[in-house]
């Protein structure tokens, strides 16, 4: 995908899991879910997901499966596990709460800016 | 790279490799539902190192096994050939610097050698022949390293096995083809009046000043495209010069000399420690420094000022130098396995210290025992071998155990691929019938 803004691979990592707690995906479909949630601003590189999705599997937040998909082409889906679960509610915490600082200092400064 | 039958090729097992391709294949073909020209752009992107090796990246474990149990690829086979080449030149220079040397005794070390043109000639064979030889295979070395890491860091823990294996044969090969090297490490500086050596030695001193400057400027100025074509001859350049510089032909400083009793000189008008206090040591000369002219003191009542020293070869650096990495590519290879292997039962983690304490010694064995300070510095290590516990260990431990101490190398190199053996698994399976019936990607 070359559209819209490259996501940082932390801010990637709580998508991903975030994704897979909605239900069991494959690759192209969360690429596809963060695109369209984000309005087309986000865009996901074929490098940074798998890398991501196999280490979450290494480290067992999540566990993978394969089916046959269309046309009979084989097809890796992904589920979050319990402990997938737990990081992402830790993981997306910090996240909220980094992003509503940094809101609050760029509100204040663009606040200062109009006075 | 087609779509129906994808393989990336990537630096993994062939499983890994066919379960990612088929993953990514998937996703290729969902780009294609939707945009047939965004799949064709990703289809040219997944032909990049670069992504290749994202890709690849989250299975280290995976890749060193694949590298290390794999034919060996063609491109790995002209490494190899021409770190033999290297080598072989190597053995050359260290072999005619073995023939041309000679054990002289105390005192003196010094002679005119005037009347030896044989001896002459060969002096500057040995001399300019392992600067080459030992400038091209550092190269070739750093060159194999770049190339595996630019593949994948597993790559490059599996190549840094697979290369201190063959160092290690080489060296221990080397030793034992070159009986004698102790006897005659230390040849004796002849002195004549050779109008070649006033040139050789600006010459070298020119050359060592440019390449630093070709260096500086290559980092500098070029563009990227010309740093990744030219980092490899300029290094080339650069350490001919600085190991050509470090031996070459040197000024003459007369000065007078006191011998005491116990047979341990005593300089009277030169004050040097280093002459005074060290009796295999006769000369003494200024440090490497581009554009400076190196002198040579010489333990002699009179001597003619217009006199230059013979070029300084040392039989046996050679193979010091080509031993240099194996300690090196030891510590970090075992550093590298433990992180990659994991955590381990209780009877694996005791088996696996076992073997990382025999592979470490086995290493750095042969070169710390009898060394009072193994990280000393040599005093003429671009001349002679790299280090203070490498010139122990090649001028008296190889002469009298050198066996032993081969064995010692081998057994240290051959350690870490029973490691791998042992400890490493390929956890990842893809389903028996998805894998049988509907992936080409082989």
């Amino acid at each position: 995908m070359s559209s819209g803004s490259d996501l940082r691979s932390g801010t990637l990592r709580v998508l991903i899991l975030s994704e897979l707690s909605h239900g069991e995906n494959y690759g192209w479909g969360i690429a596809e879910a963060i695109r369209g949630k984000s309005g087309e601003d986000l865009s996901v590189r074929v490098e940074s997901l798998y890398p991501i999705l196999h280490v979450f599997e290494e480290k067992g937040l999540v566990t993978a499966r394969w089916e046959e998909g269309p046309n009979g082409r084989p097809r890796k889906l992904y589920s979050i596990t319990q402990k997938g679960r737990l990081a992402l509610e830790k993981q997306a915490g910090e996240f909220k709460r980094v992003a509503s600082a940094v809101l609050k200092v760029l509100d204040s400064s663009f606040a200062g800016e109009g006075a | 790279m087609n779509q129906s039958s994808l393989n990336l090729n990537l630096p993994l097992t062939r499983r890994l490799n066919r379960e990612i391709s088929a993953e990514i294949a998937d996703h290729l073909a969902c780009v294609a539902e939707e945009d047939e020209t965004k799949k064709r752009e990703l289809l040219a992107k997944l032909e990049s190192s670069d992504v290749k090796r994202k890709l690849a990246a989250p299975h280290l474990t995976d890749q060193v096994t694949a590298t290390l149990w794999r034919w060996p690829v063609k491109s790995e086979w002209t490494e190899f050939a021409w770190l033999l080449f290297w080598y072989a030149l190597v053995f050359l220079s260290d072999y005619i610097a073995a023939g041309r040397a000679f054990n002289t005794g105390w005192p003196p070390y010094y002679a005119r050698a005037g009347d030896d043109p044989a001896l002459i000639n060969k002096t500057a064979l040995a001399w300019g022949l392992s600067a080459i030889a030992r400038a091209g295979f550092y190269v070739q070395f750093t060159i194999t390293l770049v190339r595996s890491y630019r593949a994948g860091f597993g790559v490059l823990i599996a190549r840094l096995i697979q290369l201190k294996l063959i160092h290690s044969m080489l060296v221990a090969g080397g030793f034992l083809l070159l009986p004698g090297l102790a006897a005659y490490s230390w040849p004796r500086i002849v002195l004549w009046e050779w109008k070649p050596g006033a040139v050789l030695n600006d010459a070298t001193i020119f050359w060592g000043a440019i390449s630093i400057i070709a260096v500086i400027a290559i980092i500098m100025v070029t563009k990227p495209v010309f740093r990744r074509h030219l980092w490899a001859p300029a290094l080339f350049v650069f350490l001919i010069g600085l190991f050509l510089y470090q031996g070459s032909p040197a000024k003459v400083t007369s000065c007078h000399v006191v011998y005491q009793s116990n047979a341990t000189a005593k300089i009277g008008e030169v004050d040097s420690t280093q002459v005074a206090y060290r009796p295999i040591s006769p000369f003494y000369s200024t440090a490497f420094s581009p554009g400076r002219s190196k002198r040579v003191t010489v333990l002699s009542e009179k001597v003619n000022e217009s006199w230059r020293s013979a070029p300084f070869v040392r039989a046996g650096a050679g193979l010091g130098w080509l031993a240099f990495p194996i300690p090196l590519m030891g510590l970090l290879t075992l550093l590298a396995m433990w992180w990659i292997l994991g955590r381990r039962s209780v009877w694996d983690a005791v088996l696996y210290g076992v073997m990382v304490w025999l592979a470490f010694w086995g290493t750095i064995g042969p070169f710390v025992f009898g060394s009072a300070n193994p990280f000393a510095s040599a005093e003429y290590l671009f001349v002679a071998n790299p280090a203070k516990c490498f010139e122990i260990a090649f001028s008296h431990r190889l002469a009298d155990d050198s066996y032993l101490v081969a064995f010692a190398f081998l057994f240290g190199a051959i350690l870490p691929w029973a490691m791998v053996a042992m400890f490493a698994r390929a956890k990842r399976e893809m389903e028996p019938g998805i894998n049988e019936r509907n992936i080409q990607a082989d």
